[in-house]
């Protein structure tokens, strides 16, 4: 009797198991329409992929709201060619998830076109399912190099790639941080590190290849896993080396413990220049001791209205329908990308897959022209990074009185913000 | 030459670390042979508990120790006589199955209830270090080390000076004849498992002011603690920590000679070389060890 | 004071007690004799509460014990010194001899019961603090009856005690079970191979073969008995 019942329980338990797992790693976020070619008549159905649960849903929920908006304010002002604009959101908590989400918009939702995704690795997976079946992959987000170098037609991403990131990290030492400490930057001990995911790497070797081009010092690189549980080895190394400029490629926890063991072990360099990661998170782990500290990173919220029309109107925006700050830059670029992504469907007035295609390829807006900052040319057939805005840049900022603001390029400005170095937290 | 002291002092430190978390994991695996592999999760779940604490009442880590022991030690009960009492009496596999199962479900519990943010501690000592310029001791790391002597200690005490202890150490070496001395097996069981989880407790509120806070933490202290285990032998607590700092030391050492990617190759591949050499541990199976 | 009425049991489908019932009396030393896997063992087991049993009853000191749990019939004083000496081998000879006075009921009195093992035994004395498992075979069926002492049991039931020892040894160990029984009073339950012996010792016994309670008597009426001289004792 007494095993009946212990394992009537422990059935219960797997069952429970098994539901919360599907429940955390999500299904479909949208009911099954009816099924419809989502052509252009009275409304334009868009497919759009996000990791809505799991460990990358805050991120993914925040690109989300950023679509969302674009397309009420753009229904709000007419829509597409008159077209109202419907989203159907898909969850892609997993790269797996992500090929059969987009499967799923493709044959079942029958989308024109899909937008995506805040996920290097899901947007990687998803977008070769677009490509297959000829559906136009639209991708603001995902960081790693890799995703547009496979010479997709049907691919264009309109967000800053990786090596873009890691390049602007030296452009900061050269135009903000050197000037500032009243050095030439050739004079510094440069180390580079990064956590081993394409992310990192990207960036991390973006930052090299621009530096060896200009001339510097870069003493001092090594990749390092992000689940490490310790990272005092590394300190070592970079205090054996003297290093005065760090550049740090990480997610939030590693560069936390990296904080806090260089702390500990008594490493102090001039100024720390992050490859991405100014994020709410990062703030409230740090509290003040963040200021000073600084980021190459995708457009921030406070960020001059000249470079960027059309910031200032969102973020009040956004601010009316959550009540807050946005939590990072990604809604921004979330936002502007849709937006632009419209006006191409506008110019290609079809969603004929090749239309539409020949349509983005013809834009040609100079930087300064959307709201996250940067212009729109994507780069043509034959190019071996086919696909990627050429007039996307990672900007800089930096940390003061407890908020991130842009600090490059110069126009990017939007008040007079402290540069705090040498970094008085280290 | 300093940096050489120093990189010793990161290994021994750092071993203390891996040693506090793996007493628990020992205890488990040598009094009962269930290869827990929800353990980290345990020791996640107990750093969301510090956290909360933290936030909510304002307490210090080390100050919640005192309440995460019997906290944990419940947790413990409850789930071994839910989960894992009703299938003991089989195989290992299903064991090892449902303690996957756990593992899954505990992850995705914490990401239900506290979604994936990024959560820390702020104390104000949390970086302080004391020593000279170049050889830094951490605050936090060497109370770790200090916390993992005094829990192996007075774990070691309870197994050898209390009825209770004797009867699980009796119990592993010797299921039978424990029940034919009178030894309720499955409360013996029970008390084992809620112990070892009270211990990865303790691990959780000393590592959470000196580690970040998410549903998957523990997935990598997980695999350290089980080389740390094999290494000092199944069910000897002092070998788990010398275990723990032997491989704190392999990490500090080839992590500082070669590029820290490699580390977790160098001891997975220590790992390896015990399991083939020495399979009972370096320094063979301890008193809770031998489950039969 | 103890006894059992028709005991049925096995192992899963296969059944290896086929109503097995006989008596002790307080004071006696009772032997029960009969070839290898004649399903001693298993009686001891289905007494102890090991197994269950399928069928049949068990009277300890005037009470039904058969649906209690083993650690109920322990602590009532029905112990059982198992076949192979079963010790604790990663524990002190101190320690295994303690764990025999696990039960609460019989805890006070440890302390007590472990000086007067380590009279019977000076041996041991010598080496409490010895890991059992390092022991000779003779010692560590030493601290395997006196671990069955530690608790003043009512009712010592022995397993196969000669089993793997030297013939010196053994005689030792008939010499000790008298004393048990002569000086301490302990009512004993002897099962044994060695037919010879176990019937020498007892005041009375039984035969087992295939399950099956084939014969009964004094110790010296089963000893002159033709068949068990023949099948047993190889006259």
């Amino acid at each position: 009797m007494k095993f009946r019942r212990g394992k009537l329980i422990s059935l219960l338990l797997l069952i429970c198991f098994a539901v919360v797992s599907v429940a955390g790693c999500g299904g479909a976020a949208t009911e099954k329409e009816p099924v419809t070619t989502g052509e252009v008549g009275d409304t334009l159905r868009l497919g759009a992929i996000y990791p809505l649960t799991g460990p990358l849903a805050k991120l993914g929920q925040e690109e989300q709201k950023g679509a969302q908006i674009a397309a009420d304010l753009r229904n709000d002002a007419g829509g597409i060619n008159g077209n109202k604009i419907e989203w159907i959101f898909a969850d892609a908590p997993t790269p797996e998830a992500g090929v059969s989400e987009a499967e799923r918009l493709i044959t079942v939702e029958k989308v024109p076109v899909i937008m995506g995704s805040y996920s290097s690795g899901v947007a990687y997976a998803a977008s070769a399912v677009a490509e297959k079946n000829k559906v136009i992959y639209w991708e603001n987000s995902g960081v790693a190099d890799n995703i547009t170098q496979r010479g997709f037609k049907y691919l264009f991403r309109f967000g800053i790639t990786g090596t873009s990131l890691g390049e602007t990290t030296i452009k900061m030492l050269r135009d903000v941080i050197a000037p500032e400490l009243g050095k030439d930057p050739k004079d510094y001990k440069i180390g580079v590190i990064w956590e081993d995911s394409s992310f990192g790497t990207s960036v991390g070797q973006g930052a090299i290849g621009l530096a060896k081009e200009l001339g510097y010092n870069v003493v001092f690189t090594e990749s390092y896993s992000a689940k490490t549980t310790d990272l005092s080895s590394l300190v070592m190394k970079l205090k054996q080396n003297d290093i005065d400029i760090l550049i740090p490629t990480s997610y939030v926890a590693d560069g936390l413990l990296l904080f806090k063991q260089m702390q500990e072990l008594n490493f102090v360099p001039e100024a720390v220049i992050m490859g991405g990661n100014a994020t709410q998170d990062l703030k409230a782990a740090m509290g003040e001791k963040i200021n000073g500290l600084a980021h190459s990173d995708i457009t921030q919220p406070r960020t001059n209205e000249a470079m960027a029309p059309g910031l200032e109107a969102f973020m009040k925006e956004y601010k009316e329908r959550y009540g807050s700050e946005p939590y990072s830059g990604h809604v921004i670029r979330a936002y502007a990308g849709a937006n632009v992504l419209f006006d191409v469907l506008e110019k290609a007035g079809s969603t004929d897959a090749d239309k539409i295609a020949e349509a983005a390829r013809s834009l040609d807006l100079p930087l300064g022209s959307t709201a996250a900052g940067w212009g729109v040319k994507f780069a043509p057939e034959g190019d071996p990074m086919m696909g990627t805005n050429e007039r996307a840049e990672a900007y800089g900022c930096i940390w003061y009185k407890d908020e991130i603001f842009t600090v490059w390029p110069v126009e990017g400005q939007l008040e007079d913000v402290e540069v705090l170095v040498p970094w008085p937290a280290r | 030459m300093e940096i050489w002291m120093q990189i010793l002092v990161n290994g021994i430190l750092t071993g203390g670390i891996f040693a506090l978390i793996s007493i628990g994991l020992t205890l488990i695996f040598g009094v009962m042979n269930i290869i827990n592999f929800a353990h980290g999760e345990f020791l996640m779940i107990s750093m969301y508990l510090v956290y909360w604490m933290n936030v909510k009442m304002g307490m210090d880590p080390y100050v919640a120790i005192i309440f995460i022991i019997p906290i944990m030690f419940v947790v413990g009960l409850v789930v071994y006589k839910a989960t894992l009492n009703p299938i003991i009496e089989r195989s290992e596999l299903f064991t090892i199955l449902m303690t996957v199962a756990l593992m899954i479900l505990l992850q995705n519990l914490a990401l239900m209830l506290w979604n994936a943010d990024i959560r820390s501690i702020n104390i104000d000592y949390a970086a302080s270090a004391i020593g000279t310029e170049n050889i830094r001791f951490g605050i936090t790391k060497i109370a770790s080390f200090a916390i993992a002597i005094g829990t192996a200690i007075g774990l070691m005490i309870i197994l050898s000076r209390t009825w209770i202890g004797k009867s699980i150490k009796a119990t592993s070496q010797n299921r039978t004849a424990a029940k034919l001395m009178g030894v309720d097996t499955i409360r013996t069981y029970t008390i084992a498992f809620a112990l070892g989880i009270a211990t990865v407790g303790i691990a959780g509120a000393a590592l959470a002011p000196i580690f970040s806070i998410y549903p998957t933490v523990g997935t990598q202290f997980g695999t350290a603690s089980f080389v740390v285990v094999v290494l000092g032998g199944l069910g000897n607590v002092p070998g788990a920590i010398i275990g723990g700092l032997i491989i704190g030391l392999i990490d500090s050492i080839s992590g500082f000679l070669l590029p820290v990617g490699f580390k977790e190759a160098i001891y997975l591949g220590v790992f390896l070389l015990v399991l083939l050499l020495k399979p009972n541990g370096l320094f063979g199976q301890g008193a809770a060890g031998g489950g039969r | 004071m103890f006894r059992i009425e028709n005991i049925t049991a096995g192992y899963g489908d296969i059944t290896v007690l086929h109503g097995i019932s006989l008596e002790i009396q307080k004071g006696e030393i009772v032997s029960l004799v009969g070839a290898n896997a004649a399903g001693k063992s298993t009686l001891l087991r289905a007494i102890s509460g090991l197994i269950p049993i399928d069928e049949g009853a068990i009277w300890f000191e005037d009470e039904r014990i058969e649906q209690l749990d083993i650690k109920d019939r322990v602590a009532k004083g029905l112990i059982q010194i198992p076949e192979g000496r079963e010790l604790f081998p990663g524990m002190s000879v101190q320690d295994n001899l303690l764990m025999g006075a696990f039960s609460k009921e019989h805890r006070k009195k440890a302390n007590k019961n472990m000086e007067k093992v380590y009279e019977l035994f000076p041996r041991l004395k010598e080496r409490y603090k010895q890991m059992a498992g390092s022991l000779s075979g003779g010692e560590q069926q030493m601290v395997a009856i006196g671990r069955g002492l530690m608790s003043d049991p009512k009712l010592l039931m022995l397993d196969e005690p000669s089993l793997g020892l030297a013939p010196i040894v053994v005689q030792q160990m008939i010499q000790i079970i008298k004393k048990i029984s002569e000086d301490m009073g302990t009512t004993i339950f002897l099962v044994e191979q060695n037919v010879n012996h176990a019937l020498k010792l007892a005041k009375r016994g039984y035969v087992m073969e295939n399950g099956n309670i084939v014969m009964s008597g004094s110790g010296q009426e089963l000893l002159n008995n033709e068949h068990i001289k023949k099948a047993y004792l190889g006259i």
